[in-house]
């Protein structure tokens, strides 16, 4: 159905790639590699493990040092973001002008979550600190954001998985096209855990080799990061009313669920896959041929991998594709909106970032390796394809 | 689509006082107290014994036992309530475009359990090659949505929103606004939670747990009681129900969230999210307050709760909440937590088609911060037409269904 | 433990939760009343409870929650429930 355009008018990154949106736009064709853990406060990981994370981040510079005392990271990297990308914007409203607050994240801060658990085991059920029962709730970030910018207007969490940077976008899409508010802050994050770390060791789907290879022939798994990415969504009649310069438009967006997927086991032909891109470009006006780049879910889960590649191939034919999780390790909820910031970063920049040279990959797709020129429709096909089925596809298109 | 009407026509319940619809509308009606010494954890160390448990609940009734031991018992809650709505609801999946049914749900800890069995596990093995590989993929909260879609053969919009103890409301909100955007022909949405040690030990730590019962509106109301269940309700557009002859149970006709942003875990006493919250859903749902004719209270029993939205009815419904009646589901239940607003829900349809508000029970003493008719312990008759059920939680998330009887 | 030790064992924790919520140092007294004219609120008082029974290893009961006013009102309450459990 026809709706109001919604349009991205600011927006902010905070990755291993840096701290800002021109940080991640200067270090996105750049190789940091992997980082690694190993310990935390109450447990520790059988080995340093290579990871992405978002250490360049101070969250004491960006946010002063009043109010973290009891701040985890993934409130710490929610709150640096949101700061990055509007504050201003916060602070010029007041009361029911505020735009709302929806974040996508697979865990909140599933650190804090556990901790309080094994503190709790460890030091005894009384012992814990109440304060920090807070943030054992999903939804424990995006209160936090609430509260530290006095936005009453809304306050969502969207937490499908792998998926739900991109599914948070799409609830603030649909919140702005039934008229409740203007604006919303929206985008994904995640925090690196012990909890999900370890999980994700035990549950085998880490590469041995500690490299991440979207792909790749001989991938064996992937390599976690963290990060968030937030966007402020509006209409296009709140834009033109404040004079806001849009920088991108969200012109499509499709969600569907493959249920032939169980415990990570892609099927080999998904027709939720192949339904949800197309109905992202036919909701955005175009043919899919019109895409100027894809940047793909996949991270190196070879069955997975496959399986986008092939529905990639059909659907869209030699469109250019990326993966910007070669580049930023697989952010589970962050990812997509991580995705979506780099897609938006390269369609500013005329070019579009692909996988680091070094590695076989899968034939059957145009997978663009090291740099190429940008494409010149200003179409960007955004995918999140979860091991539990979650399909989710985004056209974003670029405004000058 | 602005004369697009939404309507439920399928409930599933899984609670303290019963699992299926029609024995908690039984049990509830009658005033039936399900907060109890609890079985499945060790109360030893904690100040608290009493909550909620869902303990008549058999998941092989609902899955086969080869799935039953892939997913945790938030999905196990989930797939039982939203299988017992599809049946009353007459939907014949097959019939409908995989593409066009959606799963919306909400939940507070998602699947704390599995999380508790891992660490757990670690601890007494101190080893964690004692975690089975098969248990964290079933954590992450996004399972709970996914598992019940599987079961049931839906292809469509597949989400969660872990709004803690408001989220059955957003999940129903949603799925109203997915319907009205022509994103769906039919949702399932609602809300999970299943019996968690971390927000037991924690609410015992915040001192807002009750010793014994659990008494909303009460002068000496001792806290809230920690529960688990599930709600879920079929919901679908007015002439997609009409068109396969569906029992219609009751129309949404609208929502409306906001946020307190005051603190994490205290509401704010001004009210300033919960008022906002209300004026929206009536707003949303074109309900004038003189038309509401019951309210379904958030009535967590504590000091806070209880007040605080005394005051948001007053404040919104001005002389109408005078007259109106406000009851507390979890008097009976508890604090279900992610789905205490789905089940409520729930509730409020059967009330509608009965005719009957469910009571408030261990009501003694009345409060003066609390001067309204909270259906003091039995089950009352009443012409009900637009009932409004609250869901508030950590966060500072408030969140008004607006809920009304099908007249055709 | 002496009173002054503990006196200032809470004072440290108080001024570190205050200085969060932005009180002004000046506010930071033994006696000043920790809502009324420090800002704290119940989640940072229930804290306070927590720590002090961690840190004193004693049990104080929720009864005495409400007389817990004030950094000065705080150390008496140790100290009592310390001296009943030696």
């Amino acid at each position: 159905m026809s709706g109001p355009k919604v349009l991205i008018t600011r927006a902010s990154a905070v990755s291993a790639l840096g701290v800002g949106l021109d940080e991640l736009s200067a270090n996105l064709p750049g190789d940091p590699g992997p980082g690694s853990v190993k310990a935390y406060e109450f447990h520790e990981l059988d080995r340093e493990t290579p990871c992405f994370p978002a250490s360049r981040l101070d969250p004491v510079a960006v946010l002063g040092k009043k109010g973290l005392r009891t701040k985890d990271w993934a409130t710490k990297l929610l709150l640096a973001t949101i700061e990055l990308a509007c504050k201003d914007r916060f602070d010029e409203t007041e009361g029911d002008g505020k735009p709302g607050i929806c974040v996508g994240t697979a865990f909140g801060s599933v650190q804090s979550i556990g901790d309080f658990l094994s503190d709790s085991i460890v030091n005894g059920v009384n012992a814990v600190n109440p304060q920090a029962f807070a943030n054992t709730v999903i939804n424990s970030p995006t209160g936090n954001a609430n509260i530290r910018h006095q936005v009453r207007t809304l306050s969502t969490t969207v937490a499908t998985g792998f998926n739900a940077g991109l599914d948070a976008l799409l609830y603030s899409y649909d919140y702005l096209r039934r008229g409740y508010l203007p604006a919303v802050v929206a985008g994904g994050l995640e925090e690196l855990s012990y909890y999900a770390i370890m999980g994700m060791q035990r549950s085998g789907v880490l590469s041995p080799r500690g490299l991440i290879q979207p792909f790749g022939t001989a991938a064996d798994g992937f390599v976690p990061g963290e990060g968030c990415a937030m966007f402020l969504l509006e209409t296009e009649e709140s834009a033109r009313a404040r004079g806001a310069s849009p920088i991108a438009e969200i012109a499509g967006v499709a969600n569907a669920f493959e249920p032939g997927t169980f415990a990570g086991a892609w099927a080999s032909g998904s027709d939720a896959v192949r339904y949800v891109m197309r109905e992202a470009c036919a909701g955005a006006g175009i043919d899919p041929a019109d895409v100027g780049f894809v940047a793909a879910s996949a991270n190196g889960t070879r069955p997975a991998d496959a399986m986008e590649a092939a529905a990639i191939a059909e659907v869209l034919g030699g469109t250019p594709v990326t993966a910007y999780k070669a580049r930023l390790g697989e952010c589970y909820g962050a990812s997509p909106a991580l995705s979506l910031a780099c897609a938006l970063c390269d369609l500013k920049a005329g070019r579009i970032t692909g996988v680091p040279a070094g590695y076989e990959t899968e034939g059957g797709i145009n997978l663009v390796v090291d740099s190429a020129a940008g494409a010149e429709s200003g179409f960007a096909l955004i995918n999140a394809f979860s091991c539990d089925g979650n399909c989710t596809s985004i056209v974003l298109k670029n405004v000058p | 689509m602005p004369d697009t009407r939404i309507v439920i026509t399928g409930l599933g319940v899984v609670s303290p006082i019963g699992t299926g619809s029609d024995r908690f509308w039984a049990a509830a009606v009658k005033g039936t107290n399900g907060v109890r010494p609890l079985s499945s954890i060790d109360t030893t160390d904690y100040k608290t014994k009493t909550g909620g448990e869902v303990l008549d609940f058999d998941p092989a009734a609902y899955l086969e036992p080869s799935k039953i031991k892939h997913m945790g018992r938030s999905s196990q809650f989930a797939i039982a309530a939203a299988k017992e709505a599809v049946r009353r609801s007459g939907i014949e999946v097959d019939k409908e475009d995989p593409f066009r049914m959606a799963v919306c749900m909400g939940t507070t800890m998602g699947e704390p359990q599995i999380l508790d069995q891992g660490v757990r596990a670690k601890y007494d093995a101190s080893d964690t090659n004692a975690i089975p590989p098969d248990l964290p993929r079933q954590y992450p909260c996004s399972v709970i949505p996914t598992n019940v879609a599987r079961e049931l053969g839906a292809k469509g919009y597949v989400t969660i929103i872990p709004t803690a103890c408001a989220a059955g409301n957003y999940a129903i909100g949603y799925a109203f606004d997915l319907l009205h955007l022509g994103k769906a022909d039919v949702v399932l949405a609602g809300g999970s939670d299943p019996f968690s040690s971390i927000a037991f030990t924690g609410f015992n730590r915040l001192l807002a747990t009750t010793p014994d019962l659990c008494r909303p509106f009460d002068r000496n109301r001792s806290g809230m009681a920690v529960s688990e269940g599930a709600g879920m309700v079929v919901v679908e557009r007015l002439d997609h129900a009409l068109k396969r002859n569906a029992p219609i149970l009751a129309e949404v006709l609208g929502y409306g969230l906001a946020c307190d942003a005051f603190k994490m875990t205290i509401p704010d006493p001004t009210g300033s999210g919960g008022i906002r919250a209300l004026g929206r859903a009536l707003a949303n749902a074109r309900v004038a307050p003189e038309s509401v004719d019951y309210i379904n209270a958030h009535g967590t029993g504590t000091g806070e709760n209880d007040k605080t939205e005394t005051l948001i009815a007053k404040t919104v419904l001005g002389e109408r909440a005078k007259s109106i009646s406000m009851s507390s589901t979890k008097s009976m239940i508890g604090h279900t937590m992610g789905a205490a607003s789905a089940i409520e829900a729930c509730a409020c349809v059967q009330m509608l088609n009965n005719n009957i508000m469910l009571p408030t029970i261990n009501y003694q003493d009345p409060d003066p911060d609390c001067d309204i008719d909270c259906v003091p312990n039995t089950a009352r008759e009443a012409d009900l037409n637009i009932v409004i059920s609250n869901a508030y939680a950590f966060a500072g998330n408030c969140s008004s269904l607006v809920l009304g009887k099908y007249k055709g | 433990m002496e009173t002054a030790e503990i006196r200032s064992t809470i004072k440290d924790l108080i001024t570190e939760i205050a200085e969060d919520m932005d009180t002004e140092a000046s506010a930071i007294t033994e006696d000043a009343h920790f809502t009324e004219d420090m800002g704290l609120d119940s989640m940072a008082l229930l804290e306070v409870l927590a720590t002090m029974e961690k840190k004193f290893s004693v049990s104080i009961p929720e009864s005495e929650f409400p007389n817990l006013t004030s950094i000065n009102k705080c150390a008496e309450t140790v100290e009592k429930y310390m001296a009943q459990s030696n």
